[in-house]
């Protein structure tokens, strides 16, 4: 695999422009949520949320001009697929459901990411940084949906994470399908481990 | 958000629609096309969640794919105001 001048790969770059291109579409669509709720907890918590993703975004950016790089354009929304595979989320509690799917993936992505031991270290600081916030995410989604239990009823919130964990194995397949090759070097055997990483940063 | 004392009537459907779509309100008559008024899937959603915050009612997925025009939106909002009223 050829890496580049830095000493990422160039499937590296394109991961991380990526993430920060999944990171843009949450505030997008968190953005579009908070201004919708209604005054009160969860009014702030989405509001949080998408400043969250909105300033991901720019960790991401900085972290690969750190790198000495621009971020890739890439065209098309990781999130969109899940509308593909379950449909709009019709309600609040569909938005939560399909955001409590999405989280998890993102979080265990991001672990993968930092697990792999030729991981650059302000690519590793820029994930431990994010996945702080990705955790307290997990927590108030999942606050919110045990709240929402009485308004909705088991039977519903069941069905809708059901749903939607159901459309996040398909996404994550498809996306697997479509570009695993980027993401093989991360896998204990990735194939294009390259030997140019420097562990302690640019220099 | 809108006191729920009565079903949502298309003068407050639209007053809102057009605050999500920044669609003038005289063009948002009762057979105008949903999707000719939002711009992507995303705005849909948007709506869809702003119409149940604002007239507190519950839709569900088989509910937006019946909504093919502002008036069946106002049709559906009822319907379910008013089972949920119940």
């Amino acid at each position: 695999m050829k890496a580049t001048a830095s000493g990422i790969s160039e499937n590296e770059l394109w991961l991380l422009s990526f993430y920060r291109l999944s990171e843009i579409n949450g505030a997008l669509f968190f953005g579009r949520v908070a201004r919708t709720l209604r005054p009160g907890a969860l009014q702030a918590d989405v509001t949080q949320h998408f400043s969250d993703e909105a300033a991901h975004a720019s960790y991401w950016t900085a972290c690969i001009r750190d790198l000495g790089h621009d971020a890739l354009k890439l065209g098309g929304a990781y999130q969109d697929h899940y509308l593909d595979a379950a449909g709009v989320p019709a309600n609040l509690l569909d938005v939560l459901a399909v955001t409590q799917a999405f989280e998890k993936r993102v979080i265990g992505q991001y672990h993968r990411h930092l697990r792999h031991e030729g991981t650059h270290s302000r690519v590793r600081q820029t994930l431990e940084q994010i996945m702080r916030d990705e955790r307290w995410h997990i927590r108030y989604v999942r606050r919110a949906i045990e709240q929402m239990t009485e308004r909705f009823g088991a039977d519903a919130v069941g069905a809708a994470l059901g749903r939607f964990a159901a459309a996040d194995r398909e996404v994550y397949a498809r996306h697997l399908a479509e570009h695993g090759e980027r993401m093989a070097f991360l896998l204990p055997d990735g194939s294009d481990r390259h030997d140019t990483h420097n562990p302690e940063g640019p220099t | 958000m809108i006191s729920p004392s009565a079903a949502p009537t298309l003068g407050e459907v639209v007053g809102r629609v057009a605050a999500v779509t920044s669609i003038a309100p005289h063009r948002l008559v009762p057979d105008a096309e949903l999707f000719a008024l939002v711009s992507d899937s995303l705005m849909l959603v948007e709506m869809a969640i702003d119409l149940q915050e604002e007239f507190d009612v519950i839709l569900v997925e088989s509910d937006l794919r019946e909504m093919r025009t502002l008036g069946d939106v106002v049709d559906v909002l009822g319907r379910r105001w008013e089972e949920q009223a119940a």
